[in-house]
């Protein structure tokens, strides 16, 4: 069997790293081989001081751009020595920098050829934010609508092969209810259904829970007016209202999605027994859906 | 400029800085890259378009103004083309061009160096006090920053020459190996990306190449406008260790490329009772049952969301020796002109703002 690819995206800050880490460890945890990739030459796993917070369990790979050139060209020429003549020209690299496509072209052939290398296995993919998405994986049409010749042509139409093909690369949605909106997710499900790439059902990540009950919530409300001091407390669990109504909305819209608490502890001290059942959650709906 | 990662806020505080400088007096225009509707709905205008538009009613009373404008990528692009290009015929030409199609049509690529001249534009009009941009989301803030550079250096490289001259570009070059190495490789890149394509880049970079000089001089100068007092850089972030880390490593691209930057701004920070003065709750009598042990729960949980928040903040600090800005959530979402307001008083004077901001030694 081929490797699965899970490409996750969404608007920054939405805790897509965070995510991709869950699935990567809830999928390890299962057996499966997994690689998670990042596409951000600075991962930012680590600390403020640029230590790691502790070692991943789950093995990473950062992309480089420059090597991930190189490796594309050595591909399409059939020849390395070329490559590296190419890449040592001054004038190549500045083409390659502005051609439209090329860098996510790139980017993408990079992704492909790791999962050659993992049979069985799961590649998560840790994918730029919402607006850049849609251009990473537009990029095989873009080359083909420019180069319909050529051995691009030929390497665009099998990364289109690979993006389209539902039992082997799904792409994952991640937004928190605070800017959650049921038409823009839409509409960024439908801009990935048109190329073609098939959608996991979407995460709602970090939803705080609501703990008060509607007489609680009302006078909560009223008795800020005396007590200024339960302004957090008010703003805390109007926040767990806003989500706890934007699952609602999901749930009448039929959406079925993938919901993910909040995580209290942060900066990467979370309580093991609620990260692994938030890893445990999200990768078995993700490997569900794949089979 | 306000800088920073997508999502911590940054267009929100853009623009209450900017309406806060407005009502000291300035003449403000607020650039926004891609407004969610509800600050479009804030600042009172239906869509923002790429002309400033005026924001709030106007007051002959007054001396400052807001206006606000959206940076359109591709509208940018072809004005620049209608104007700089010899004649209708090779503008038509270029906007015809698909390899010009795909390159306006992606923000990605071309939103950096269309930024660069909108804000050329804005500066030159010489109509405003004050001009505030909320950055393009680009991946890196060096894919904006370093855009002027990469456009010369595509323009100093020999690949322009090679693409509108092939064959002179390689007859020109120095031995008879040279040439004959040259000529190899753009055989070899002409089998790698067909005929087709290569012409099409060709035709583009043939009609775009005198453009560019002007682009790469506009570009030049917006840079320079940017280096020199009292121009500065705001950042914006979150306190998570991600969107720290980030911001970091944003300032220290900044600060290498010569930039002042403001200090650190936290933003959407877990509200504090202590502002209010008294964080001691006293239970009403006409409370329901089970209020204490509620408030006792929701009261650990935003305990450990403010630790976590100190600890980052704290850490931005020691690595920054500067103080970071704190802005505490707001309870409901900037969706007026009074909610921008509100937020407005929770930040600093601009002039302060400005005087705190450091430069690399």
């Amino acid at each position: 069997m081929a490797a699965r690819f899970v490409y996750l995206t969404g608007k920054g800050g939405c805790g897509k790293t965070l995510l991709a880490e869950l699935l990567a460890e809830g999928a390890q945890r299962r057996g499966i081989p997994v690689l998670r990739l990042s596409l951000d030459d600075r991962d930012k796993t680590g600390n403020v001081d640029g230590k790691p917070h502790k070692p991943t369990p789950t093995r990473t790979l950062v992309l480089d751009r420059r090597t991930a050139l190189r490796d594309l060209l050595a591909s399409l020429f059939r020849l390395g020595f070329i490559a590296d003549r190419l890449l040592d020209s001054s004038s190549f690299r500045a083409v390659a920098e502005a051609a439209p496509g090329v860098t996510e072209l790139v980017t993408l052939a990079w992704i492909e050829q790791i999962g050659s290398r993992l049979p069985k296995g799961l590649v998560v993919v840790d994918g730029p934010s919402s607006g850049h998405a849609a251009a990473l994986l537009r990029s095989p049409q873009t080359v083909l609508g420019l180069a319909s010749s050529g051995a691009i042509a030929g390497a665009a139409r099998k990364l289109e092969q690979l993006l389209t093909d539902p039992r082997r690369f799904r792409s994952l949605v991640v937004s928190t209810p605070e800017d959650f909106s049921l038409n823009e997710s839409q509409l960024l499900s439908t801009e990935l259904a048109e190329l073609g790439v098939a959608a996991l059902p979407p995460v709602l990540n970090a939803v705080y829970p609501l703990h008060a009950n509607p007489a609680q919530l009302a006078w909560l409300q009223q008795a800020v007016d005396d007590d200024p001091a339960l302004l957090p407390a008010r703003w805390q669990q109007a926040r767990a209202e806003r989500h706890a109504r934007v699952l609602e909305q999901l749930e009448n819209a039929r959406r079925n999605a993938i919901v993910i608490p909040f995580l209290f502890g942060g900066n990467g001290q979370q309580p093991g027994n609620q990260r692994m059942a938030a890893a445990e959650r999200l990768s078995g709906r993700v490997l569900g859906a794949f089979s | 400029m306000f800088a920073g990662e997508g999502g911590v806020g940054k267009t929100t505080l853009a623009a209450a800085t900017a309406l806060k400088a407005s009502l000291s007096g300035l003449r403000v225009a607020v650039m926004t890259i891609d407004p969610a509707p509800r600050l479009a709905d804030a600042l009172g205008l239906d869509r923002l378009g790429d002309e400033p538009q005026l924001v709030g009613e106007p007051d002959s009373g007054k001396t400052g103004s807001l206006h606000a404008l959206r940076l359109d990528t591709s509208g940018t692009f072809d004005r620049m083309v209608d104007r700089l290009a010899d004649d209708n015929t090779v503008a038509e030409r270029i906007k015809a061009n698909p390899v010009y199609q795909a390159v306006a049509a992606s923000t990605g690529s071309s939103g950096p160096y269309m930024a660069f001249q909108r804000l050329h534009e804005l500066a030159e009009s010489k109509l405003w006090d004050l001009i505030v941009v909320d950055t393009p989301p680009a991946l890196h803030a060096e894919e904006l920053l370093s855009a002027p550079s990469r456009l010369a250096a595509l323009l100093e490289t020999r690949a322009v020459a090679l693409l509108v001259d092939p064959a002179r570009a390689a007859a020109g070059r120095g031995s008879r190996l040279a040439r004959a190495t040259a000529t190899l490789l753009l055989g070899m890149v002409e089998r790698v990306t067909g005929a087709a394509l290569l012409g099409q880049v060709s035709s583009f970079v043939t009609d775009f190449a005198r453009m560019m000089e002007n682009m790469v001089e506009r570009s030049r100068d917006v840079e320079m406008l940017l280096a020199t007092p009292p121009s500065c850089f705001a950042l914006v972030g979150r306190a998570s260790v991600a969107s720290a880390n980030a911001t970091l490593a944003l300032r220290g691209e900044l600060l290498d490329r010569g930039f002042a930057v403001a200090p650190i701004v936290a933003n959407r920070l877990t509200p504090s009772a202590t502002a209010t003065g008294r964080s001691k709750i006293n239970l009403s009598t006409d409370a329901p049952p089970g209020c204490a042990q509620l408030l006792e729960r929701i009261n650990a949980e935003l305990g450990l969301l403010r630790q976590a928040e100190a600890e980052v903040t704290a850490r931005i600090e020691d690595a920054t020796s500067t103080a970071v800005l704190r802005v505490e959530d707001l309870v409901v979402e900037a969706g007026s002109l009074e909610d921008l307001a509100l937020l407005g008083a929770e930040l600093p004077d601009l002039d302060d703002l400005l005087a705190a901001a450091v430069r690399a030694e």
